[in-house]
């Protein structure tokens, strides 16, 4: 286990490289000048020229691209153009409340997908996995961000029922923190939930058919025992390799969510960066997203030892 | 009838209605898009009177109007077109970048393939989202560039799957016949892999469509899609969102059209999937759940069952009456008979196979015994007698405990009837645990003795070994000790050595004859092989097209067969023997069940047919050394194994 | 003068990788040191469990992949020698049919397209005369040529393997190998096929390489058989002797495993069997270097033959084996293994 943990670190670090590279090279391919655009419109040539040096993209691309390097493994993702603040420390702000909501989000999605999936599967083909397997149609069709707005109009705007902002000077406690974030989760959530149905439901009818599954039953153990033992663990591996694809799309659209919801995230940090040309923040933002998807990902892998025994003696 | 492949595709596409419908759909909105400009009763960019705000649906404005005055409905129609053109350039782009690069590295693997999935992975690794904004910018804003964008990073998803598929396509035997058939590489990737590729790349395709309409929406309702002067689906949900402190109107029509659009794309693309999957791959017929279906006793046919099935067991373990069991056969509302009237008797203590070529219904007669059969099918008899129990019609759950207790069974795949999640051991205690309530410790140390008992060297450590550490033999072996721990009246074993080499074939017939008589255990043996079964059984039934042909004694069944089939079998087996001239043959091929006449099911490959058998339903009578399900079966004079073998 | 002349041919396929990116998986031996000939018209089995090496050994002859060592030779060809490109010429002499009947027919072309892919490419035949020869070659399978714009869904297994059969046979092939033509078959279909088989070396003078697992099935259609045992060949000889009277262990512990459907020869074999097989079943992990691989489970295993495999020697049926039963211990000299104790089989 030890050894499938290390191997899978060894791996991240070039696959993070990579992700520097390309993210690196792709966001400087724009020639707009920054330097103007951070001083506006009446900065004086000598001013601007100040202003590049001060940042460092009068220097070769190349070396541009060392530096950053070199700082970023370091920990420094550099400083924001637009606020002079540290990035890695504006980020780390807004880490704990993207991750909330993201946590949110799939905590929703493996509960609800995974228990409609397993129901839709034991029913196959009569009413109850018809209606299911609707839903789920429906669920993955719907964009998060209208969800947000549907949410947000009826139950803050409407019924009042919970915040439709971030509060104002950030939650007080946790109660509101959670609060904060119940409506923004759902709406991220429901997508990957249907997702999620769609894929246990089918993981589910396939490991049904499996012969353990009829070696189980010919061992004459009730219908609950052989679904619970023999096949919801055997189902979990490509409900879990799902699991992975949507801990990124929950990210993804943590920035609409977080944009409707005016929540100080992650997503609306990458927005505004996109927005303003800001690249040492786009850059940044990019990194810490990878970041954490590497993380979940090295997670599952974990598990999928756990799930499947073969991949622990290989290791 | 010959169909190609898109023909049939076409065809069973047209019968799902749900994925019909979402093609017309589909088309509604490619003929909205195109005629947009007559359809839209407004201008979609201005509005027609500056203080018809945020108006209600009216005959004038058909869904009302946004918080600027423009009309709804016309900017609706118009977003259409940004919808499907920007799902176009996307999906082109992906497809364009994402099959000859997957095609490529897919076939000629080396280095590139190495490089490029780095590249992949790479981008996967980061939110589809978050990698278009990056790609954003530096491409720059707006809706062309933004799928462009959108385009790239799918274009990496298409680049996998087409590889994967093309790795799976060359595994194919038939690519390496058509090398071997001297096909370049180039007729090989564009003749045999790409057609057979082509379906996967399709169904993806048209649900990439539907995720390019997201990204589309999504990214402009950032901001960094279409501009303000492009009435898109996500142009007019921001917009909505600046009046929503008034109305959430302005964001139902846009938000419904993005919806209804996404999943009339991915019905369709399910449809497709389901159209395109492949006929003739094992032919299994799915079970749905895992449910069991009462049997019920019938008639055996209208033919009078004149004796236990040619058993000469006077303490019968198992008894089975008037066994039916039939299937909905496909693409037709008929039910189909694989077993028809099955009798069947095993002795205490006594080895019976049954015996069969595929088709004949032996396997299902086998599950049917068990109340096992899979899920559209449905099996009937007038009584299945285990040790005294009927089990016919006998509730889910005494069943259950009958299959733990007095059943044990061996499946043909070892490997596939073990579950590879859980250590050997698990296995093997679990119907000790669950039906003699024995302790942990109870049932461990059982089973280190269940698996001595196998002949599994070493099974003090070995209990705790998952199945893929084990060879195919020992796992058979792991098997039936699951199979014998709760200490079985009967033995099912279902092509126990048919997935196995010969020589390990020898040593598990050697442990079932064993463990059959160290434990006076009676063995129902189903198999296709007259060696196996000569090697173990007592009596034999021999079974063809769904009915028992013939029963008896194995010495007197293969030594002078009273039916022509059997003859037919044993004559057809290529021995260890020299041999001058042809080897006897059945000629035609096995019927299908639809197939099935009312007369005598061998009749048509019969030499020693005639009008007789022809005139009606044949029953299984008694002959000179069992019972025999023909009707001239007392006039042949039939071969058996020796006057082949000399 | 023989067609075919396969030295000392080795594949290792490399392992692949280990969970650590750094980590490579061990090197799989598939077949070592292999030596085998066919002549021209003659029928040769190779026969062996799963695992052993054999069909292996027929992908190399069909250039399907890359011998590490050793020579391939077909008449004039010299196979090992070929670049990347192989030469039509060698791909109109050596053809192929394999065991599974519905993985070897691409299910997207019609059976026409499939029978006369190998004569347009190959023959260079075009329209009439392409047509001609299609619908020639379905008769000689016994299939008719109405059947040729049917797809490969629309056959039975048997049928599959006529067809996979007649585009074999398109090129009329100096050499058809045939890698387990019939093992997916039943009973009453594979006797069909023998036979097809059988009148078809007759009428078309094809040398045939025809590896299955079947002992039995071999030897009705094979003059001559090739024993393989976990990658390597262990004994070669005329078909009759091997099957009657063999001189490696493994072969009469394989002869002894078949089983008979006559009861009185199958008791008979089960003791045989009983006494030739010892130790666990199977051959597991790698296949060693320097030993005999059956060693494990020889019933007359010595100390030699964990620590070399032997050089075969002749036989007196004339063939060849290798085991050290002949050069050490009774010294058998390429006798039969029966007269090591005539008592064994009883033991």
């Amino acid at each position: 286990m030890l050894r499938l943990l290390v191997g899978r670190l060894a791996a991240a670090v070039p696959l993070m490289f990579a992700v520097a590279t390309l993210v690196f090279f792709l966001a400087q391919a724009n020639s707009s000048d920054p330097a103007g655009s951070i001083l506006g419109l009446d900065a004086t040539e000598d001013a601007i020229d100040a202003k590049r040096a001060e940042l460092g993209i009068d220097q070769p691309l190349l070396s541009q691209y060392g530096d950053w390097l070199v700082d970023a493994v370091q920990g420094d993702l550099g400083t924001n153009w637009f606020t002079g603040e540290e990035i890695t420390t504006e980020l780390f702000d807004r880490i704990p409340v993207t991750l909330g909501l993201a946590f949110g989000g799939l905590l929703l999605a493996v509960v609800i997908g995974c228990s409609l999936g397993v129901l839709a599967a034991l029913k196959a083909g009569r009413w109850q996995d018809r209606v299911i397997t609707v839903i789920a149609s429906l669920g993955i069709a719907m964009p998060s961000f209208w969800i947000a707005l549907l949410l947000a109009y009826y139950f803050a705007i409407e019924l009042r029922w919970l915040p439709a902002v971030w509060p104002p000077g950030g939650p007080d406690g946790i109660g509101e923190w959670v609060e904060a974030l119940v409506l923004p989760s759902v709406a991220l959530g429901v997508a990957a939930s249907a997702a999620i149905a769609r894929q246990t439901r089918s993981a589910m009818i396939g490991v049904l058919q499996r012969d353990y599954v009829r070696t189980a039953l010919a061992k004459g153990l009730p219908v609950r025992r052989v679904v619970g033992r023999h096949a919801i663990r055997n189902a979990a591996i490509p409900v879990v390799t799902l699991i992975g694809f949507q801990v990124a799309a929950l990210l993804g659209g943590s920035l609409f969510v977080e944009l409707i919801f005016n929540i100080p995230g992650l997503g609306s940090y990458g927005v505004d960066a996109i927005f303003r040309g800001n690249v040492p923040a786009l850059l940044g933002f990019v990194m810490v997203i990878a970041f954490v998807v590497v993380l979940v990902n090295i997670a599952l892998d974990l598990s999928y030892a756990w799930l499947n025994p073969k991949v622990r003696v290989r290791g | 009838m010959s169909m190609s492949t898109r023909q049939r595709v076409q065809a069973r596409l047209t019968r799902n209605k749900v994925a019909m419908v979402g093609g017309v759909y589909l088309l509604v909105v490619v003929i909205v898009a195109l005629l947009a400009p007559l359809l839209a009763p407004h201008d979609e960019n201005l509005a027609t009177r500056f203080q018809d705000i945020l108006f209600s649906p009216s005959s004038e404005y058909w869904l009302g109007t946004d918080h600027v005055g423009r009309d709804i409905a016309s900017r609706l129609m118009f977003g259409a077109r940004y919808a499907l053109f920007a799902g176009a350039e996307a999906v082109v782009v992906a497809l364009a970048i994402g099959v000859p690069l997957g095609l490529l590295i897919g076939y000629f693997r080396g280095w590139v393939d190495a490089v490029v999935m780095r590249i992949v992975e790479t981008v996967v690794a980061v939110p589809a989202i978050v990698m278009a904004m990056a790609i954003i910018a530096g491409l720059g804003v707006g809706l062309t560039k933004a799928m462009l964008a959108v385009g790239i990073v799918y274009s990496m998803v298409i680049t996998r799957l087409t590889r994967a598929e093309v790795f799976a396509a060359r595994e194919e035997l038939y690519v390496d016949g058509a090398i071997a058939a001297g096909a370049s590489s180039i007729r090989v990737m564009f003749r045999h892999v790409l057609p057979n590729v082509a379906p996967a790349l399709i169904v993806q395709t048209t649900l990439l469509f539907a995720q390019a309409i997201l990204a589309e929406a999504g990214l402009s309702f950032l901001g960094i899609g279409a501009g303000s002067d492009q009435a898109s689906w996500g142009r007019m949900l921001r917009d909505a969102q600046l009046s929503i402190d008034r109305t959430i109107w302005p964001a139902i029509p846009p938000g419904l059209a993005v919806f209804s659009t996404v999943v009339a794309f991915n019905v369709f693309g399910d449809g497709l999937r389901d159209a395109f999957a492949r006929e003739a791959r094992g032919g299994r017929i799915g079970v749905g759940d895992v449910q069991r279906r009462e049997a019920r006793p019938i008639d055996n046919e209208g033919v009078p069952v004149q004796d236990a099935g040619g058993s000469s067991a006077s303490d019968p373990v198992l008894t089975v009456r008037g066994l039916s069991v039939a299937f909905p056969r496909l693409g037709t509302d008929d039910d189909v008979e694989v077993v028809s009237g099955i009798d069947l008797d095993v002795g205490r203590g006594e080895v019976v196979a049954l015996v069969g070529e595929s088709g004949s219904g032996k396997s299902i007669t086998a599950l049917s015994i068990l109340g096992l059969v899979p899920d559209p099918g449905q099996a009937s008899a007038s009584s299945i007698m285990l040790d005294g129990s009927e089990l016919v019609e006998m509730p889910f759950e005494q069943l259950s405990r009958i299959r733990g207790t007095d059943i044990g069974v061996i499946f043909q795949e070892p490997f596939a009837a073990l579950n590879p999640a859980h250590t050997v051991g698990r296995q093997v205690a679990e119907p000790l645990r669950y039906h003699l309530g024995m302790s942990r410790a109870a049932a461990r140390a059982r089973t280190i003795e269940l698996l001595a008992e196998v002949g599994i060297p070493d099974p003090e450590s070995r209990i705790d070994a998952y199945p893929h550490e084990f060879s195919g033999g020992m796992a058979q072996r792991v098997v039936a000790a699951m199979a014998l721990a709760c200490g079985p009246k009967l033995l099912i074993a279902d092509e126990p050595t048919t997935a196995l080499d010969v020589t390990v074939q020898g040593q598990l017939l050697d442990l079932i004859g064993d463990l059959a008589r160290r434990r006076s255990m009676s063995v129902l043996l189903i198999t296709h092989d007259l060696g196996v079964v000569a090697d173990l059984a007592d009596r034999v039934a021999v079974m063809y097209a769904g009915q028992v042909v013939e029963t008896g004694c194995l010495e007197d069944v293969f030594a002078s067969p009273q039916h022509p089939y059997t003859e037919g079998l044993i004559r057809a087996i290529p021995r260890n023997v020299s041999r001058s001239g042809d080897l006897p043959t059945i000629p035609g091929l096995v019927p299908s069940p639809w197939e099935w006449p009312d007369h005598c099911h061998f009749a048509d490959r019969c030499e020693h047919v005639t009008q007789e058998c022809r005139s009606g339903a044949v029953a299984l009578t008694p002959s000179a050394t069992g019972m025999s399900r023909c009707v001239r079966a007392e006039e042949l004079a039939l071969k058996g194994v020796r006057e082949e073998a000399s | 003068m023989s067609l075919l002349e396969v030295s000392d041919l080795s594949v290792v396929f490399p392992g692949g990788r280990g969970t650590l990116p750094w980590q490579r998986l061990p090197n799989v031996r598939a077949v070592q040191g292999a030596n085998l000939s066919i002549r021209a018209s003659e029928s040769v089995g190779l026969v062996g469990e799963s695992g052993s090496g054999k069909t292996t050994l027929g992908r190399a002859i069909l250039r399907l992949l890359h011998p590490t060592e050793g020579t391939i030779r077909l008449g004039d060809f010299d196979v090992t020698g070929f670049g990347r490109r192989t030469p039509r010429a060698y791909r109109k002499a050596v053809q192929v049919v394999f065991q599974d009947p519905v993985g070897s027919l691409n299910p997207a072309m019609t059976v026409r397209d499939i029978v006369a892919e190998p004569l347009r490419l190959n023959m260079g035949l075009q329209d009439e005369a392409l047509d001609e020869r299609s619908a020639e070659l379905m008769g000689l399978v016994g299939l008719e040529a109405h059947h040729l714009d049917r797809y490969p869904y629309e056959f039975s297994g048997g049928q599959r393997q006529r067809i996979a059969i007649a585009r074999a046979l398109a090129t009329t092939p100096e050499l058809l190998v045939l890698d387990e033509p019939v093992s997916a078959l039943d009973v009453s279909t594979q006797s069909q096929v023998i036979n097809l088989l059988e009148r078809l070396q007759r009428e078309t003078d094809a040398a045939y390489l025809f590896i299955a697992h079947d002992l039995a099935v071999v030897r009705h259609v094979c003059q001559r058989i090739a024993v393989m045992y976990h990658s390597r060949i262990v004994e070669t000889g005329p078909a009759d002797a091997i099957c009657d009277d063999p001189a490696h262990p493994y072969t009469a512990l394989l002869i002894a495993s078949i089983p008979d459907p006559d009861p009185a020869v199958q008791r008979e074999k089960t003791s045989r069997r009983r006494a030739l097989g010892r130790g666990v079943a199977g051959a597991t992990g790698a296949p060693p270097v320097d030993a005999c691989p059956f060693a494990a489970r020889c019933p007359h295993v010595m100390d030699i033959c964990h620590t070399s495999f032997p050089t075969p020697i002749a036989t007196a049926a004339g063939g060849e084996v290798a085991c050290h039963l002949h050069t050490t211990g009774p010294m058998l000299g390429g006798r039969p293994l029966s007269e090591l104790d005539p008592d064994t089989d009883e033991a």
